[in-house]
């Protein structure tokens, strides 16, 4: 049963310095399951995927990945920033043919490669541009062009597409949408948006607001696929999901551990 | 204001300045201090022409070469311009290596870092004595102090640079799949590369002002010791015209590495760079 299951946490604690930002998460994403977790700013919820990706340790709890407990760096991950992780020094193909560079394939190949993910993420033109040549808008679209050419099980996302205006995002998500149904790799995104995670998830997770914050509530989103983010903003049957995302948010029971430490 | 205004402008300040120099020459107890641009272009143009221009090179005792130039300037020029780039790429080169090493080593870097900040509190003109008793009174000697001054900026720049690169970067270039020595040829290089190119302008400036003023201090050959000799027979003009030759090579350098900047450094931002890059 752990082998379908891409990423597994029990009962995982984290803190910063004294301070528990996470308290007994449990969590799981399936195979090819896309799942947000939403929640207030600052609910810890940026730790959550330090965590998955095996940047920071886990204070208490266990977190598997395909059934294997995580020690240190988690290497069937692709890890999306909320902000720019790109290399400034390196061009937008040079930074998208960095993963397969890494990986020991010659520059010709790899470059070959980048241009037609590039491609894909709708970047025709500035393969040569440096990173601050480019919008932030175009600049998401190279990230997202490196996570996916990196080929990871597990893509964790955290706000990607925080920073950008309401119509880039949206053009965005679907983007993504589509570049995620080819493939169906496992997701684990991170949103404030609750249309974001309508738009985008299989399963939203809503947390409460930090600090010890936990899952507190595990919905599913029936919407059919593949979806169309323009269509699905006046489809009831979301809006419908608005409505109890925006009560599991809402009408949050107070924080039984608020200690500070 | 167009750019044949500007020029113009830049023309006249010149002309002006010149001008209200030869009026406080037209004095003869005033030139005595400030010299006359007449004379100051006679001595110049003596140096360029006239003269035993000789050069000899050796390694060890060993004569290998004389070259012959057709006037005194050239072999003290030459001497002064390699002692310069000398000590430019060898505190370069050193100063990016230490930095990149403390850098990477933490622990390390805070054992050190009381005798760093002692090292480079130390004006380093004083150790010129030092320096000539070591090394003597040949190029050695001045090629060390300007890397004194040279090593140092150029290591707090590298140190920095590697300090202040990104978690985000580099979490995410370890998440793709990059080894330690990946990470410090993709990563930490670059970003320390990046600090040492936008202050190469100051840097070859340090060397500069190392060097000469090692010659001040101590030498039998180079421009400063041409100063150095005009300036105990009191010769203003010669001291001037020293100095003009010394600011000729520092802005031709200017020019020739801000050139090498924008080229390696076109990932930057660029801003607007025309005037006081320094």
């Amino acid at each position: 049963m752990t082998s379908t299951l891409a990423l597994e946490m029990l009962d995982v604690e984290a803190r910063h310095d004294r301070l528990l930002a996470l308290a007994r998460v449990d969590l799981t994403v399936r195979e090819g399951e896309f799942v947000c977790v939403l929640g207030p700013t600052g609910c810890g919820k940026s730790t959550l995927l330090d965590l998955a990706a095996g940047l920071k340790p886990a204070h208490g709890g266990q977190i598997r990945c395909h059934g294997k407990p995580l020690l240190g760096l988690n290497r069937h991950a692709s890890y999306m920033f909320q902000h720019d992780a790109l290399l400034p020094w390196r061009t937008a193909l040079d930074n998208v043919s960095l993963p397969l560079q890494l990986r020991g394939l010659d520059k010709r190949h790899a470059n070959q490669q980048a241009a037609q993910w590039l491609r894909r993420v709708g970047l025709t033109d500035v393969p040569d541009h440096y990173p601050h040549q480019l919008s932030g808008g175009m600049r998401k679209r190279v990230a997202l062009a490196q996570a996916l050419i990196h080929n990871a099980s597990l893509l964790l996302m955290d706000e990607p597409f925080a920073a950008l205006d309401a119509q880039t995002r949206q053009a965005m998500q679907q983007l993504l949408l589509e570049l995620w149904g080819e493939r169906r790799k496992s997701v684990l995104f991170v949103t404030h948006d609750l249309d974001e995670a309508i738009t985008l998830a299989d399963r939203v997770l809503v947390f409460n607001a930090g600090p010890a914050s936990r899952c507190i509530e595990d919905i599913r989103i029936p919407l059919p696929r593949p979806r169309d983010t323009l269509s699905l903003r006046k489809d009831p049957e979301s809006a419908a999901l608005y409505q109890r995302l925006w009560h599991a948010l809402g009408h949050l029971p107070p924080t039984p551990t608020n200690d500070r430490g | 204001m167009s750019w044949t205004t500007l020029w113009l402008l830049r023309a006249a300040l010149l002309l002006a300045m010149l001008s209200l120099w030869s009026w406080l020459a037209a004095d003869d107890d005033l030139a005595f201090f400030v010299g006359h641009p007449h004379a100051v272009l006679q001595q110049l143009w003596r140096w360029l022409s006239t003269g035993n221009g000789s050069l000899e090179l050796y390694w060890r005792d060993h004569l290998l070469t004389t070259l012959n130039f057709p006037g005194t300037l050239y072999p003290h020029l030459l001497i002064t311009l390699t002692e310069t780039i000398l000590a430019f790429l060898l505190g370069l080169a050193s100063g990016l290596a230490v930095g990149l090493w403390l850098g990477l080593t933490p622990t390390l870097a805070r054992v050190l870092s009381p005798f760093i900040k002692a090292a480079n509190a130390v004006p380093r003109v004083v150790l010129a004595p030092l320096l000539v008793m070591w090394l003597g009174l040949g190029i050695a000697s001045k090629v060390a102090l300007g890397i004194t001054l040279v090593f140092f900026a150029v290591f707090f720049n590298v140190y920095q640079g590697v300090r202040e690169v990104s978690p985000a970067l580099l979490a995410n270039v370890r998440l793709l799949g990059a080894n330690r020595w990946q990470l410090v040829r993709i990563v930490y290089l670059p970003a320390a590369l990046g600090w040492v190119f936008s202050s190469l302008n100051t840097v070859i400036g340090l060397a500069f002002v190392g060097v000469v003023v090692g010659e001040y201090l101590g030498s039998t050959r180079g421009i400063g010791y041409l100063i150095l000799q005009a300036e105990a027979t009191f010769d203003v003009n010669t001291v001037l015209a020293g100095i003009i030759v010394l600011t000729c090579c520092a802005l031709l350098f200017d020019v020739l590495l801000a050139g090498l900047e924008r080229r390696l450094s076109a990932w930057r931002q660029q801003s607007d760079d025309e005037p006081g890059r320094r």
